[in-house]
């Protein structure tokens, strides 16, 4: 499945009441294509985490449309949106996100709980995510013991639970050392090779190396390199 | 595992969510305090206002132009007279039903042994009256003075065949005076003849009243030398509160009415249309209400009760604003986490209900600590403002709890729905 951004924008008010207008994303038009690595380079403050909300579904364009495949996902009401995300749409948060109180293997299976299935064959998938991951030792552990390259797995562990079509990321190697980024990105390439069409916002220099297309973004616009 | 993510909250959040709690609690604590006053104070005074059930007095028309001429009310034997054999007439009135009780009064002066003087006052205890309606009756100031409290003996019941004829009540104060107590014999003289009456009960009333002798009728209507003759009668009758038109009957007289306003008058059961038909009734009498000190207290208390809710308004609508600060407070700090919950796919009203239900176990917890904290409010008040301990009502417990969800519900919801809907993406920025 494909997710397509036509002509997008999100505007935001500087002063309040006034009409101080900016955008912090700009008419962008893209397609994040399945089975394909996109990479977007973006300096802080570019727009870059506004993007990602507006294509996971989670912050209402001003103006435009957001289609996963055929649906048009603004459409829908906030109890259908959240079901649809839950169900095709894996989301890596900016920074360290996790439910504290829980454990790795607790916070991995949250959106099958969330998507209301829980079963013993639900607990082996997280496992098996966990394994592949190479953080199966720590399912137990609470999330604030993990360094920052294992939250970061236990991250896109948790947005693969519900096998999504679409994988959005971002900044998932943040502030990783180089060995943890190169296992980040090759686990990212991974899943794109399954078929997931994957987006990746990123300012690794080397994320190009396991890219499909590359692109650039700054100011709110996005153009292609 | 949900109650889990909701400890994680309360335990993490710990000064944010003792913040709520005591927030609730002052809200709660006034709440109870407020209410469980309203409603023993208003059952107090409503309680005083039955028992001081003689609402209208009934004088003989001489009298009641000489006594508001000189201010006579002193107790002395009356110049003009009602006839006993009137009596009954109050019952057959327009609004006889509404008459709930009714006494006649003879007073006289009399002499003690000790050369001292005191005031008697013959009247019915306990009288039974068959009216020629076919309706039965008890009648006298056992009822019309329920307060009195019989500190020894009993009150006199007429409708015993053993009732001694020359039976009496005595006041406490006047007792102590006289040393006398249950079962004596006190001699009284007036200028007509002389009496041994025997002493059947001492009572406290709480006033002048117990300075005071009261006997049966015929005792004092010989004593008094008035045959057949009374001084006064007291009628306790169930009235509408007065309005614009009863106000107007009242201050012009029914003849300055309408036809139309008149009869609409006549037929409603105002205090002032019942004395008026009173007076119909009983040939040469005034009939006029008292007890217009309990009513400006009936007003004050209204008064009072309405600024009692207005504080509790206030305290809760202050709750709600307090919980609504703090709850946005408290979703901002874990933007992270309810950012990540929504990125996963939970719903609006997923997140709300987990939210809520935090705020909810802190607001039980923070309800139950304000309600014993109001009960403690309400025992000061009680005791500073009213000189009397407040019964705690249960049905307060109830009315508390259901108001702290309102106010709790309305202080969260408002704020967690703008969070979610208004603001998401600084929710999910991650910040
Ligand atoms: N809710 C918001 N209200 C106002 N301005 C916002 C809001 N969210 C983001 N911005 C602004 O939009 C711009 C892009 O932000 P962001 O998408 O977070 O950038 P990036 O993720 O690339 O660092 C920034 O200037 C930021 O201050
Ligand atoms: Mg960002």
């Amino acid at each position: 499945m494909n997710l397509t951004a036509s002509n997008i924008s999100k505007k935001y008010n500087r002063s309040k009441g006034g009409a101080n207008w900016f955008y912090a994303v700009k008419s962008i038009d893209l397609c994040i294509e399945a089975g394909k690595l996109t990479a977007v380079y973006g300096r802080s403050g570019s727009g870059k985490t506004t993007l990602l909300n507006l294509l996971g579904g989670l912050l209402q364009p001003s103006e435009g449309k957001v289609l996963c495949g055929e649906t048009d996902i603004y459409a829908m009401p906030d109890k259908e949106l959240s079901a649809f995300r839950n169900q095709h749409i894996g989301i890596v948060p900016q920074g360290a996100a996790a439910l504290g109180n829980l454990t790795v293997l607790e916070n991995v299976l949250l959106p099958s709980l969330i998507g209301g299935r829980s079963s013993d064959e639900q607990e082996k998938r997280a496992e098996a995510l966990l394994q592949s991951f190479g953080i199966a030792s720590l399912r137990d552990v609470m999330p604030r013991e993990l360094s920052g390259g294992e939250q970061r797995r236990m991250a896109i562990a948790r947005a693969l639970m519900n096998r999504p079509e679409i994988l959005l990321c971002d900044e998932p190697t943040g502030d990783l050392d180089d060995e943890n980024t190169r296992v980040v990105l090759r686990l990212l390439r991974d899943e794109a090779a399954k078929g997931t069409a994957v987006l990746l916002f990123t300012h690794e220099a080397d994320a190009r190396n396991y890219a499909d297309i590359v692109m650039k973004m700054d100011g709110g616009s996005l153009e292609k390199i | 595992m949900f109650f889990r993510m909701i400890k994680g909250a309360l335990f993490r959040q710990k000064s944010k969510m003792i913040m709520i709690a005591v927030t609730i609690a002052l809200g709660s604590s006034l709440a109870t305090a407020m209410l469980n006053i309203m409603l023993d104070v208003g059952d107090k005074v409503n309680q005083e206002l039955k028992a001081y059930g003689a609402n209208i007095t009934v004088v003989p028309k001489e009298n009641s132009v000489l006594d508001s001429l000189y201010d006579l009310d002193d107790g002395g034997e009356s110049v003009a007279h009602l006839k006993e054999e009137d009596l009954g007439k109050i019952k057959t009135i327009f609004w006889g039903f509404n008459i709930l009780d009714f006494t006649p009064f003879v007073n006289t002066v009399v002499t003690l042994g000790d050369g001292s003087t005191a005031k008697l006052t013959g009247t019915w205890f306990n009288h039974h009256l068959a009216l020629n309606t076919g309706e039965e009756l008890d009648a006298g100031i056992h009822s019309l003075r329920s307060w009195w409290e019989i500190k020894n003996g009993q009150w006199l019941d007429e409708q015993k065949e053993s009732i001694p004829a020359n039976g009496a009540l005595i006041g406490s104060a006047l007792a102590a005076r006289l040393g006398v107590e249950t079962g004596d014999t006190l001699e009284v003289n007036t200028a007509k003849g002389s009496q041994a009456l025997q002493i059947a009960g001492v009572y406290d009333a709480g006033g002048d009243e117990d300075e005071q002798l009261f006997t049966l009728l015929p005792v004092a209507q010989m004593l008094a030398d008035c045959q057949g003759l009374i001084d006064s009668i007291e009628v306790s009758a169930l009235t509408t509160p007065d309005n614009e038109l009863a106000r107007k009957a009242a201050t012009k007289g029914p003849g300055a009415l309408s036809p139309a306003d008149y009869e609409t008058w006549y037929c409603t059961a105002y205090v002032s249309s019942i004395c008026y038909q009173i007076q119909e009734a009983i040939p040469d009498s005034v009939a006029s209400a008292v007890r217009q000190v309990a009513e400006s207290e009936g007003t004050i208390l209204d008064k009072t009760r309405l600024l009692m809710i207005l504080i509790t308004i206030l305290s809760l609508f202050g709750s709600a604003l307090g919980i609504s600060n703090l709850v946005t407070a408290s979703v901002m700090e874990r933007s992270n986490e309810i950012g990540l919950l929504k990125a996963i796919g939970a719903r609006d009203s997923r997140i709300s209900g987990i939210v809520l239900t935090e705020i909810m176990l802190t607001a039980i917890v923070g309800g139950v600590a304000g309600y014993f904290m109001g009960y403690g409010f309400a025992q000061i008040i009680g005791h500073t403002v009213f000189a009397s301990a407040i019964e705690m009502k249960p049905m307060v417990i109830p009315l508390v709890a259901v108001l702290i969800i309102i106010v709790t519900l309305a202080g969260s919801i408002p704020a967690i729905r703008m969070l979610l809907r208004l603001r998401p993406a600084e929710v999910l920025h991650g910040r």
